[in-house]
């Protein structure tokens, strides 16, 4: 296998990882701020 | 009958922090007099506030009730997942700003180890063949990539 694949692979899936964590902490963050309790 | 902590927390910033009874077969929680006093005075003045409490470990909302009780409502959010996998998908489901943090720092020490390996490519070769060329944009591109992805895990919240 030609390793610049590899290396460009493994980049790619490092940065998917880091996307799905940044999209689950908004999410998170989202669902904590907003809701309310109506009056 | 069991006590928990309860959060109040209103729009302008201000949050009240105080225990309550919860029963669990009903599940209702029901604030001191005190706390139930505060928020109708401060329900004047103020946008109506979120409440949440911590239950068995997990962050709930409560949802409230003509009769000044709070029912509980739907899990914000879970502390431990369980399980075999949970544990080892929690940093990347449910991260934490630290697990970020420490997920920027890992990006950006590859993003180093790209550098290094890209500028000794580049003082290593003698003949620019196919593969050494490719070689070499590999390694600048996987540095580019988890330098910027170690810049976004780094950014605030």
């Amino acid at each position: 296998m030609d390793v610049s694949f590899l290396i460009v692979g493994a980049a790619l899936a490092l940065y998917g990882l880091g996307a799905l964590m940044d999209r689950n902490v908004g999410k998170a963050q989202r669902e904590q701020r907003y809701h309310r309790i109506p009056r | 009958m069991e006590i928990i902590e309860i959060f109040i927390e209103y729009p302008s910033g201000m949050t009240i922090r105080d225990r309550a009874s919860y029963l669990r077969d009903v599940e209702q929680v029901y604030p001191s007099e005190r706390l139930q006093a505060v928020l109708r005075e401060f329900s004047i003045s103020e946008a109506p506030p979120s409440a949440s409490a911590l239950i068995d470990g997990a962050d709930v909302r409560l949802d409230s009730r003509t009769d000044g009780s709070f029912s509980v409502g739907e899990t914000l959010q879970q502390v431990r997942p369980e399980g075999l996998i949970g544990p080892l998908l929690q940093a990347f489901i449910d991260p934490t700003k630290d697990q970020r943090q420490q997920f920027g720092r890992f990006c950006h020490t590859i993003a180093a180890a790209a550098f290094l390996g890209a500028v000794g490519v580049w003082h290593s070769t003698q003949d620019w063949t196919v593969e050494s060329v490719k070689l070499e944009a590999s390694l600048v591109l996987g540095f580019v990539v988890t330098f910027i992805r170690g810049m976004h895990s780094f950014r605030g919240e």
